[in-house]
């Protein structure tokens, strides 16, 4: 068992190193790959994700602890707790940043799909802050369920547990990789590759976490599932454009 | 590109008050982090250095700083769009350089 005990005070210094080195990534691949956006284009694509991952990260971290924010509104100290720091989730951010720039792309008129050059930016900034959350232990609520298994973490209560964290950095790491490789794919696929991964990875290991259930799975568990029938409603309707833009192109020749 | 993504000075000032907010947070765990075990009386909550108090104030600033600018970001579009029907506040307050951009 590996001593790691907790260190609360560590994940908001960790958070921000996460953030900024996430930054720092994405100005080196977009120096290095170029831009398909104008500079205003991504400013704006930037801002919208930027606000969208701030209101989506608190509002299903809040919906994660229902059980707490329950508790909070039957003793009339709900804005406490809304203006409490903590509670906020990555699935949460990533789903409010998507869909932030979906809608300010709509209203702006922005027709390129500009998520790719976010996927390895979001690969690190997720892995280092991942590192705050481990430091964490209990004082976070993303902590692993008891093990007997080799590389079992102590939090400092002498039971061994999944270092769920430390699977999620070696995830990551492979996906990182894996889509920073130079092959062709379509414009926006790697973004909603990494996407619909990064969900279906967090509803498997969130299996290992201990946090309250909602009809077997957890709150998180259950955004990443409509965050996947939304990739897959997408991904199909993108199919049958093609194909309908196929057979248009067929009868006009 | 349409009007509304041209008001991109709104997106830089969203986009760097959210920067501003993270480091905020981060001062904020730097002073919990190294500091919180200083000599002398400490409050539960609340800095216990300089460093925790800038952050604090970064914090505070930033958010209200976001959701101002933001409110502003949305609203400048049909703020504009009134503005334009009007000619003769048109005549007063854009200049033809600025409505050759807009389109």
């Amino acid at each position: 068992m590996i001593p790691i005990g907790s260190h609360p005070a560590w994940h908001p210094v960790l958070e921000t190193v996460a953030y900024a080195a996430g930054y720092a990534v994405f100005r080196s691949v977009r120096s290095r790959q170029g831009d398909i956006v104008s500079e205003p284009q991504r400013w704006t694509v930037l801002a919208a994700a930027a606000v969208g991952a701030l209101l989506g990260s608190r509002l299903l971290g809040l919906a994660e602890q229902w059980p707490t924010v329950l508790a909070a509104w039957r003793a009339g100290r709900v804005w406490a707790l809304l203006l409490s720091p903590g509670g906020k989730t990555i699935v949460g951010g990533l789903l409010g940043g998507w869909l932030g720039v979906e809608i300010v792309k709509r209203m702006s008129g922005i027709r390129r799909r500009t998520g790719d050059l976010f996927v390895l930016p979001l690969c690190v900034g997720i892995a280092v802050g991942r590192v705050g959350y481990l430091l964490a232990g209990f004082a976070d609520d993303t902590y692993g369920k008891p093990t007997n298994l080799p590389w079992a973490i102590d939090l400092g209560d002498g039971i061994g547990r999944h270092p769920v964290q430390l699977y999620e950095i070696l995830f990551l790491i492979l996906v990182g990789v894996l889509l920073s490789a130079n092959f062709r794919l379509p414009e926006g696929a790697r973004f909603r590759i990494f996407l619909a991964a990064y969900f279906a990875w967090r509803i498997a290991v969130d299996f290992l976490k201990t946090q309250p259930l909602v009809h077997g799975l957890n709150m998180i568990q259950w955004a990443c599932v409509a965050g996947l029938a939304t990739l897959g409603a997408l991904y199909f309707n993108d199919e049958r454009a093609s194909r309908r833009k196929a057979v248009q192109h067929v009868v006009v020749g | 590109m349409s009007w509304w993504a041209d008001r991109s000075i709104f997106a830089k000032i969203v986009t760097v008050l959210a920067l501003a907010f993270v480091a905020g947070v981060g001062l904020c765990g730097v002073d919990g982090a190294f500091f919180a075990n200083l000599p002398g009386p400490h409050e539960e909550f609340g800095p216990n250095t300089f460093i925790g108090t800038i952050g604090a104030f970064a914090l505070v600033l930033s958010a209200l700083g976001l959701v101002l600018t933001t409110v502003a970001w949305l609203l400048s579009p049909p703020v504009a769009h009134i503005r334009r029907k009007d000619p003769e506040s048109e005549n007063l307050l854009d200049s033809p350089d600025d409505e050759e951009k807009s389109d």
